[in-house]
This record gives C-alpha cells, sequence and structure tokens, in this order.
C-alpha cells in the first residue's frame, strides 16, 4: 500500500530548500503518456474524497474492475452530504438527519461490498496535501496524505489514475461581528449535528443565502433548537424567471417544499429578503440586527430589527476545494468563484487526472452522483486503453446536463445581497487568522495603490493564516474591489516541517 | 415541554460516558464525540484567544478549514476541535495566541 520508500515527494523539498518557492510545473505532462497500468498489475485509481462524486466514481470503476484506493478525511465514508454520526455514537436512526437516505444505503452497501471483495480499500483518515505525477517514474501518480486527526504523519500511496473529488466549503462574507463566538458556518452547525449530535446553542438564527440554509434551519430545529429566524436575502420571486429550469426539476421543487413545510412544523419564522447586518455581543453572540433589503440588494434604512439569539449559523453559497487540480497543473475556471475544469468525460486537461462534483463547481450531491458515475466509467475504459462509449452513461449525463442549468439559475437567483460590502464598518476584522480589518484593507487599495488580492495580502496579511485565505478570500476581494483569482497554495493543507523533512529523496 | 435533544433525534444508545479535563475541569464526554463536541455539550462554545486581540474563538467551519477552533490536548496546542476525537482522559486545554505558551 504504502510505496513512499521509492518515493520523489523529496522534490517538494529541495523545491522549498531552494528557496524559490513554488511554481506550477513549468510543463505539462508530455501528452502521449496516457495512464496505463503498471507492473502487469490491474490498473490502479485513487479517488481524493468519499463524499457523492468520490463514492459514485469508486463504486463504477471497482464495477469495471479497477483496483480502487479511495482516500477521505473523514473516520467514515459519506463526504459533508451524508455525513454520519460517530460510529460509538451508535445512532439506530441517522436518517432523521438526512434525506435520500436510500441512496445513502444503496451506496453504503456497495462500498461494502468491494471492500470486502478487495476491489476498493478504504484509506480513512486521509488528508490528502499533494498530489504528484512521474512519482518514482513510470507515469504513476503519488498521493501524499497526512494520517488521523493528528496529522503528524504522512503516508504515501500510488496509482495510474487520479479522480478528484474533493468537494467544498462554505463561503461567508464578513459582517460586523462575525467573529464572535456562536457565529459559525451553516454548514458547520449541520456537520456538528450530524457527525456529534449536538447544537451550537439553544436559540438559533440562520441566515444569508443559498440552498444549504433551509435544511439547516429544518435540522436545527428538528433536533431541538429554537431557531427564531430564518432571514434568506433573496426572494422567491428572483427563481420565478427561471420557472422552464424549476419545471424540468419538480424532485428539487418537492425537496423544498418538505423543508418548507418542515419550518412551518416547527415555528420557524421566514424573512425573506432581508439580511444580517451585524452580530452584537461581547465574548458571545448575544443578538443579530436584521434588516431590509431593496430590490437593488442595499439596506433599506430604518428596518433594523434586533432578535435575539446564542447562535447565528451564516452562509453565502459553497466554494470548490481546487488546491490539488491547480498543484497538478489542470486548468481552473477563476472568473468567478474557481472551479476545476472538465471535459464530458470528466477529465482535467492532465492525462490521467478526473474531477467530479463540487470540485467541478457547485451543483449538490445528485449531480455529483452522476459526474462521479461518468467518470469511473470513462477512468475504467481508459486504463484498459480502449475508448469510452457515451452510450454506457446517457442517464448519468442527462442528469448532469439537467442538474448544471438547474444550479446555474440556483447561482443566479441566490447571488449575496449586491451591495453586502457597504455594511462591512471598517472595524470589521476581515481575515480572521491574521485580524486584518477592513480599514487596513481599504488602505491598502486606496492608499498604497494595491488592485489584486496577492498585493492586499503582501501589504496587510489578510489571507496568510492558517486557513491559507480559503475562509477570507471572497470577503477580502469584496472590500478591496478585486476579484479572488487562483489561490495557488503549494499544499492543500498545513503540512508540519517534519512531515516535510522526512519525505524520501529530501 | 422539554425540547427533544439531537441524541434522541437520531436514536443514539451510546457507550457509557467517560470523564476527560477541560482546565482541569471534569467534564462528561461520550464516546465518539469530538473535543468541540464535548464542550459544546458543556455550554462551552469559545476555547482560544488569539494572538492579536486575545479575542475568544470557537467553531466556525465546523469541517476543518478554518482552524478556528484550535485547542490544546494532552499538551498538544493546535488541534481542530471539530477533528479530533475526545479519548477518556483527555486533557483539553484553552489556548491562548499560538498556543506554545507554558509547555515544555
Amino acid at each position: 500500500m504504502t510505496d513512499s520508500a521509492e518515493g520523489r515527494a523529496g522534490d517538494v523539498v529541495r523545491r522549498l530548500r531552494a528557496g524559490g518557492g513554488w511554481s506550477r510545473p513549468a510543463a505539462k505532462p508530455p501528452t502521449d503518456t496516457a495512464p496505463r497500468p503498471h507492473r502487469g498489475a490491474v490498473a490502479s485509481l485513487a479517488v481524493v474524497g468519499a463524499g457523492p462524486a468520490g463514492l459514485a466514481a469508486a463504486l463504477t470503476a471497482a464495477d469495471q474492475g479497477v483496483r480502487v484506493l479511495l482516500l477521505d478525511s473523514d473516520a467514515q465514508a459519506g463526504g459533508q452530504f451524508y455525513r454520519q454520526p460517530a460510529a460509538p455514537l451508535r445512532a439506530r436512526r441517522p436518517q432523521a438527519l438526512h434525506h435520500a437516505w436510500g441512496t445513502w444505503t444503496k451506496l453504503r452497501d456497495r462500498l461494502a461490498a468491494h471492500v470486502e471483495a478487495g476491489r476498493i480499500s478504504h484509506l480513512a483518515d486521509r488528508h490528502v496535501w499533494f498530489v504528484e505525477w512521474e512519482f518514482g517514474g513510470g507515469g504513476l501518480f503519488g498521493v501524499h496524505a497526512l494520517l488521523g486527526p493528528a496529522q503528524t504523519g504522512s503516508e504515501t500511496v500510488t496509482a495510474d489514475a487520479v479522480l478528484l473529488a474533493t468537494g467544498g466549503y462554505e463561503k461567508v462574507l464578513p459582517f460586523p461581528g462575525w467573529n464572535l463566538p456562536g457565529v459559525l458556518t451553516a454548514g458547520g452547525a449541520q456537520a456538528m449535528l450530524k457527525g456529534g449530535l449536538v447544537l451550537p446553542g439553544r436559540t438559533a438564527v440562520v441566515a444569508g443565502t443559498g440552498p444549504l440554509l433551509m435544511p439547516v434551519a429544518a435540522g436545527l430545529a428538528a433536533a431541538g433548537a429554537d431557531v427564531a429566524a430564518y432571514v434568506e436575502s433573496t426572494h422567491p420571486a428572483d427563481f420565478v424567471r427561471h420557472a422552464a429550469t424549476l419545471a424540468a426539476n419538480p424532485a428539487k421543487v418537492a425537496e423544498a417544499a418538505r423543508y418548507a413545510a418542515q419550518l412551518l412544523r416547527h415555528k420557524v419564522p421566514v424573512t425573506v429578503r432581508h439580511t444580517v447586518v451585524a452580530a452584537h455581543g461581547t465574548d458571545h453572540v448575544e443578538a443579530v440586527t436584521v434588516a431590509a433589503l431593496d430590490t437593488h440588494g442595499r439596506v433599506r434604512p430604518g428596518t433594523e430589527r434586533r432578535i435575539a439569539c446564542d447562535t447565528l449559523a451564516v452562509g453565502h453559497g459553497m466554494l470548490a476545494h481546487t488546491d490539488l487540480a491547480e498543484s497538478l497543473g489542470c486548468a481552473i475556471d477563476a472568473d468567478g468563484d474557481a472551479f476545476v475544469v472538465t471535459d464530458a468525460e470528466q477529465r482535467t486537461d492532465v492525462d490521467g487526472v478526473w474531477a467530479a462534483g463540487e470540485a467541478t463547481g457547485i451543483g449538490g450531491a445528485v449531480l455529483a452522483l452522476a459526474e462521479g458515475e461518468i467518470a469511473g466509467r470513462s477512468i475504467a475504459a481508459r486504463l484498459a486503453g480502449v475508448e469510452p462509449r457515451p452510450a454506457d452513461w446517457a442517464s448519468a449525463a442527462r442528469t448532469r446536463t439537467r442538474l448544471r442549468k438547474f444550479f446555474a439559475a440556483v447561482d443566479v437567483a441566490y447571488a449575496p445581497p449586491a451591495h453586502w460590502v457597504e455594511q462591512v464598518t471598517d472595524d470589521t476584522v476581515v481575515c480572521r487568522c491574521e485580524e486584518v480589518t477592513a480599514a487596513e484593507v481599504r488602505e491598502a487599495v486606496g492608499e498604497l495603490g494595491a488592485t489584486d488580492l496577492r498585493t492586499v495580502k503582501l501589504l496587510t496579511r489578510a489571507g496568510m493564516g492558517w486557513c491559507q485565505g480559503r475562509v477570507c478570500a471572497a470577503g477580502v476581494a469584496g472590500v478591496a474591489g478585486c476579484s479572488v483569482g487562483l489561490a495557488k497554495r503549494p499544499f492543500a493543507r498545513p503540512v508540519p516541517l517534519g512531515v516535510l523533512a522526512e519525505e524520501p529523496g529530501g | 415541554m422539554r425540547q427533544r435533544t439531537p441524541l434522541e433525534l437520531a436514536g443514539a444508545h451510546p457507550g457509557p460516558p467517560f470523564t476527560v479535563t477541560v482546565d482541569g475541569h471534569e467534564t462528561a464526554a461520550l464516546p465518539g464525540q469530538t473535543v468541540a463536541a464535548v464542550l459544546w455539550s458543556a455550554g462551552i462554545t469559545s476555547w482560544r484567544s488569539t494572538r492579536g486581540s486575545g479575542a475568544p474563538r470557537g467553531v466556525f467551519c465546523g469541517i476543518g478549514v478554518c482552524f478556528d477552533c484550535l485547542v490544546t490536548v494532552n499538551d498538544r496546542p493546535n488541534q481542530r476541535a471539530c477533528l479530533v476525537q475526545v479519548a477518556s482522559g483527555d486533557a483539553i486545554r484553552t489556548q491562548e495566541g499560538v498556543g506554545h505558551d507554558g509547555l515544555g
């Protein structure tokens, strides 16, 4: 399993020691080296991420006889969407916190069968920090992962092909008080509830924009929290112009109706075209101020209203994890929120590297399952040296087309308020790690002449902390009035120096 | 009427609780819980102060991305409370600044 003794991950260490910093590979791997089986063995695929996309790809490829290494940061498969209560909590009714439970049980059972048969190795608690080409020669990939939550050691596996199913995380735009304890991402509140069966507090406000907020509010209410307000900055009418798209997705409409009914049953007050303008408190959030938005996305003066709460679950959409793809040299579309560019087979533009799910653009679990299935078919065929037949995945391709169109409409309809930056006061901390205020960012732009995010970072340290700008990039860019662009992080996670020093060849 | 709990909603029947310490105070924990879940269950929502302004922080992203929930566990600073599962007898300590003060 571990092949690190012959590794060339030491290249990384050498690059760092040379003091030249990081750059993209000088040249893409030669295009004539298509992925191929090695040492006469069964061809192998490393799947990074065991959420819906990674699972679907791993299962589909294994069905076709590919040997699959499924690496995932969690102790259990499922990703964020199918996150399960920790096994020792022994939950009899985990489905109470989920929908589409039947889909999950099928995936889970198929995974168990493949693991039992030795076709899939489920490598849990692996935090992949780097994937490299020509690892140990022969065109193989080396996939480097930190082990367990402690992450003091690293392990390397090799494979003939790689599927990046790295998922996404939540975007939160800054506002005064967003750094108070008790303010957390909507997805974070849901993850802690699904995985740990705990609530952040007794009285919650769920606010922001996007399709995630409704299930979060419904879940918190079902689990016993008093949801004092559900505050969505868009208006259902904003979706009406997408009527044809909605009509083509009756399951999505039914899903939303089901959550709406749950909110009604739990007597959750729903407020649309409003936004949270501030969270209040000294050592903990005690209340939020909510205000109405006009049709241009600007706060209407005089509409402010205070709501007492001990929890604010907030989110403004989702962002894709693209770091591993970026360091492999894959094309990234960074015109808006960044995503990995893929073709009709879910291939990136780097030979042997496929991507599926949120990493290739935000679109939810059903789209991720379809993309994963297509990727799995394509990978199995190409590793066997035959041309894939799109007819084999016609149904998944139809689902993909329909849902990409649906989520393009969602993306337009659920945009954050156009003038959200006006609510970011000068003393608002915009970079949480380095505690950089909006005033410092504005000074970097207005007085020091910064015109891009990188210069703002060098002048203010915004984005230089533990999270490497994953949390603050959208907020800092918004305040600075520039685009986010490519992050160009050398590794997908913070790596202890001791791990780098111990890499072979270093 | 008493509100139901997430444990009841999911029909959890975890193994017997055990004890960890939080800044020296004995605190009940369930097997499988993360450090953050134990702290939330004990009504604690912040356990770190930032190295700049000393502002309190707790869980923000809940999935290991933001590093806001850093905590010292068994003398190892900067552990993500949302990821690390507790074990019986763990010594959990709130963390100030970079987390290395007072550690050998």
